[in-house]
């Protein structure tokens, strides 16, 4: 018996000894041999386990005896186990490597503007940019205010450091828009398609851009939707020109969002220019929807499906300045595009990518040019790209992709003579980009584009080189890169031959963030166009050529000024110096749409304690060119400069009803944008002429938002 | 025999049905959650918050049928944002709370009530941030889930209590027309009625008692 509780007592105090606590402890350090704080150690299959300190250093106790897994957590880091017996973890050096999947990419900055951002910290909210005086709540309006981008010509078009409105171009979730803005009569500003309140993030970039992004020599504005919309809800929005109703419905896994827009310029064009009504034969008017389904796929895939559809029409009298007569112009648009991508991110780092968009835009014109006339186009366009990247080391990231534009124009123009012609070419690429981290503040991309236009049969090599410099606070990029853009389809169907236009960039900039809400940055380019198209009267050819070159500088910064109350403003100032041999021009001139110097200033006031912001803006813009057939040479003369003094005024009534007002040009300056000039002289042996005004000198928007949703507040987005 | 396998087909299913039950009843996790919601409550620096969070990550991995510490880890590291917003790490806490945040979603037995509360107290940090750019984008995430959490349970004090502070942060016009200090007495009730239990969030009594003090002269 004795024995046996000899032999028990024994066997406990095994036990206890078995039972007794091993002290681990170490540090932890990155790859380069630098402590890491706040990495959770720990020995798998037990709650043993300490948090690092901020020199890296870890210790804690176990009763875990024997082999274990050491275990060693952080985010950004590849998670690390170490197997050992315990005892031997003891004054361990545990180094960690960075998880290259969750890496934060730096972006080249310049030609770049990211005007929302999507990272967490990093957002500003659409009503960040609708409350830019001036914008109307337009997405290229408020665009516009930035340096580098033109004050708007009489069409209102986003024209960029010294290249046409042709030359900008939109793209959807990677996917390209055709017609981005809707229609619009004769000297009247037109509207992009989409509100800034269905975009996750708004990026534009004035040049440099990467070759992912083809198709365009100037600039173009990537929009990302929102992934997803949590929050059902629904809303209605009244315009003085119309009104809009929409909502979302959000699952667990999916949501989709759906706005229909009515336009009726009737009501408006009645109360403030009455004057006008005999013009109209019928008002414009525009009904049109969007909707978006985003199904989430897997723990990190995204289905996104977005349509949309407008149809403009209206009928107003036109006066020919040529024999004074009068014509009826009906107008008659549809304009749809739809596109569906998906997108993944596997675990082995692979992110790819793949979509397709298809784009329409129909239009049928009565008296479109002469009285009697009758035009009928009709364009259409299939974007389909795929594309895949990966980081392999800290070093180095690679990102590829494959794409191809199908385009067909179809246009039918009946005078004297009837005109009928369609042409489709395709335009399929191939590009290759390469990143290399060459260190924590250098950065450099050397990528290359591939690219065939069957038309005219011929390869293109589109190379870009570029890199950022982190010194400080500031911020020194550099970029060169060559873009090509199929010649205008109006132009191809004459003369299928024509070549890609092609342009040719070089910015270097510097820009600095002084504090959260200081910033400036300088930014300088030259821009070099070859293949521009030449010619008249349907013969045209590829052999005119250009440059462009300019600065572009930019401060904005805030204060607060009392309880509930900040003042935020931007200046910026744009110089741009452009010559082109084109069209039919017999020498190098500078094109209507550039003004040489361009300026404006962006003041924004919040006030709390009377539920308000208010905005206003100055933008001015030296004369644009034009000829006058008085005076010897071509473009030889200049238009009286640009101003507009803009407001705007956002009032939050209640939690469920946003008001919103602008009113543009307040001093009503009568801005001149070019002439129109009789093709006979008259008395005396001199050309009349007309100048080419707005239709409206002033405008005026008033707008309520209302959410009916419950689960929701200040909220103007139905998506 | 056939008595035998009933019985064993009996016992196995009261088994699996309680082994969940059974973690929450280890002693080795009621200890280690006694332990770490203490450490939480008092923790002083958010050096303190980042090592809690990290053990409740540690226990929610060992004991992986248990929402609390995957509701913790999300609490500690939301707090530890809050205590310095401006610090550099705050992205990694942010994406650390949100990863446990996406996990509660799991959880069919989470309290629903309190997961709404800690949604809206994330985006309360999110905000803290940078308070310009992310006021307004997810002010009415933290509103809407203050307001649901409320909805879900009324007797919860938590998401009254946040809401309150919030609303007091916020332009006038933006407010609730409730009194801030009948809520707190509210609050205050609702408090002394919790059972303190690890089953169930329960803090929040001592932040309250701080911020009523504002209401002592009102009685």
């Amino acid at each position: 018996m004795k024995l046996i509780g000899a032999t028990l007592i024994g066997m406990m105090f095994s036990l206890a000894t078995l039972a007794q606590s091993v002290k681990i402890n170490g540090k932890i350090t990155n790859e380069k041999g630098q402590p890491l704080a706040s990495v959770n150690v720990f020995i798998e299959g037990s709650i043993d386990g300490a948090t690092s300190e901020e020199n890296g250093s870890f210790a804690f106790e176990t009763s875990v005896s024997g082999e274990v897994k050491l275990v060693a957590t952080a985010i950004g880091y590849k998670k690390l186990i170490w197997q050992k017996p315990a005892k031997e973890l003891q004054n361990v050096i545990l180094k960690m490597s960075p998880d290259l999947t969750t890496l934060k990419e730096v972006e080249i900055t310049a030609g770049s503007f990211q005007v929302k951002g999507s990272g967490n910290l990093e957002k500003k909210n659409a009503v960040d940019l609708v409350t830019v005086a001036g914008s109307e709540g337009d997405l290229y309006k408020s665009i516009e205010v930035l340096p580098g981008a033109q004050t708007s010509g009489v069409d209102g078009k986003l024209e960029v450091r010294g290249g046409s409105s042709v030359e900008s171009q939109t793209f959807i979730d990677d996917m390209h828009v055709m017609t981005p803005y809707s229609a619009r009569p004769e000297n009247t500003s037109v509207r992009g398609n989409y509100s800034p309140f269905i975009f996750d993030q708004i990026t534009f970039s004035m040049g440099g851009f990467s070759p992912e992004y083809s198709q365009s020599l100037s600039s173009v504005q990537p929009l990302q939707t929102k992934d997803d919309s949590k929050v059902s809800k629904i809303g209605l929005g009244l315009l003085t020109v119309g009104g809009s109703i929409g909502g979302t419905q959000a699952w667990q896994k999916s949501s989709t969002s759906f706005e229909a827009n009515y336009t009726n310029v009737k009501p408006y064009m009645s109360l403030f220019h009455p004057s006008q009504k005999s013009d109209w034969n019928s008002y414009f008017s525009q009904p049109s929807f969007i909707n978006q389904t985003r199904i989430n796929i897997g723990e990190n895939g995204i289905l996104k499906a977005f349509v949309s559809y407008g149809k403009t029409l209206f009928n107003k009298n036109m006066l020919d300045f040529d024999t004074d007569k009068q014509r009826a112009l009906d107008f008659t648009e549809d304009n749809l595009f739809a596109t569906a991508t998906f997108r993944n991110r596997l675990q082995n780092g692979w992110r790819y990518f793949a979509g397709i968009a298809y784009s329409l835009n129909k239009r049928n014109i009565e008296n479109a040019s002469v009285a009697g006339d009758s035009y009928y186009g009709n364009q259409q366009e299939i974007h389909m790209k795929s594309k895949a990247e990966k980081r392999f080391s800290y070093l180095y990231k690679l990102s590829f992709g494959v794409e191809s534009y199908l385009r067909e124009y179809h246009l039918r123009y009946q005078f004297a003579d009837l005109i009928d012609r369609t042409v489709r070419y395709s335009v399929p690429g191939i590009y290759v980009c390469n990143d290399f981290n060459l260190s924590p503040n250098l950065i450099l991309n050397a990528s290359g584009r591939l690219e065939y236009t069957s038309n005219d049969h011929r390869w293109n090599i589109l190379p870009r080189l570029a890199m950022n410099y982190q010194l400080n606070d500031f911020t020194f990029s550099a970029a060169t890169a060559r873009y090509q853009q199929a010649a205008e389809n109006d132009y191809l169907i004459y003369n299928k031959d024509l070549h890609g236009e092609k342009a040719t960039q070089y910015i270097l900039s510097v820009q600095n963030s002084m504090s959260e809400y200081t910033f400036f940055r300088v930014e300088g380019y030259y821009k070099k166009y070859d293949n521009l198209l030449t010619g008249e009267k349907y013969a045209y050819s590829s052999d005119g050529f250009g440059y462009s070159r300019g600065i572009d500088l930019m401060f904005k910064s805030g204060f607060i000024t009392g309880k509930n109350q900040s003042i935020e403003y931007m200046l910026s100032y744009s110089f741009n110096d452009t010559k082109r041999k084109y069209f039919d021009y017999k020498s190098e001139i500078t094109p209507s749409f550039v003004s040489r110097n361009t300026a404006s200033g962006v003041l924004k006031y919040t006030n709390m304690g009377i539920k308000s912001i208010f905005g206003l803006t100055n933008r001015y813009a030296d004369g644009r060119t034009y000829t006058n057939p008085n005076l010897p040479g071509e473009m030889n003369a200049r238009t009286s400069p640009y101003n507009s003094l803009d407001f705007c005024w956002t009032f939050l009534a209640s939690k469920k009803v946003l008001f919103y007002s602008s009113a543009n040009n307040l001093l009503g300056r009568n801005n001149i944008f070019g002439y129109l000039y009789q093709s006979e002289q008259g008395a005396g042996g001199v050309f009349e002429r007309t100048p080419i005004v707005s239709y409206t000198r002033q405008g005026f928007l008033i707008g309520c938002f209302i959410t009916l949703g419950g689960k929701t507040a200040y909220d103007a987005s139905k998506f | 025999m056939k008595t035998i396998k009933l019985y064993l087909s009996v016992v196995l299913s009261i088994l699996a049905m309680g082994a969940a039950a059974a973690q929450s009843n280890d002693p080795a996790y009621k200890n280690a959650m006694e332990k770490q919601i203490a450490a939480v409550d008092t923790a002083k620096t958010p050096a303190q918050l980042v090592s809690a969070g990290g053990a409740f990550e540690r226990i929610a991995l060992k004991y992986g049928g248990q929402w609390q510490p995957a509701y913790y880890v999300a609490f500690a590291y939301s707090q530890s944002v809050l205590f310095n917003p401006k610090d550099e790490t705050v992205e990694t806490k942010l994406a650390k709370a949100k990863e446990w945040l996406d996990k509660l979603d799991n959880f069919k037995e989470a309290d629903k009530s309190e997961v709404a509360m800690l949604k809206g107290y994330y985006f309360m940090a999110l905000i803290t941030t940078n308070p310009s750019a992310n006021g307004q984008k997810y002010f009415a995430q933290v509103m809407t889930n203050y307001k649901e959490a409320i909805a879900l349970n009324p007797e919860n004090p938590r998401p009254r209590l946040m809401l309150a502070v919030f609303e007091q942060n916020l332009p006038e016009f933006l407010r609730s027309k409730e009194d801030f200090c009948e809520t707190m007495k509210t609050v205050g009730t609702l408090f002394e009625k919790e059972q303190k239990s690890i089953d169930k969030p329960y803090w929040g009594a001592g932040y309250y008692k701080m911020v009523a003090q504002k209401c002592a002269g009102n009685k």
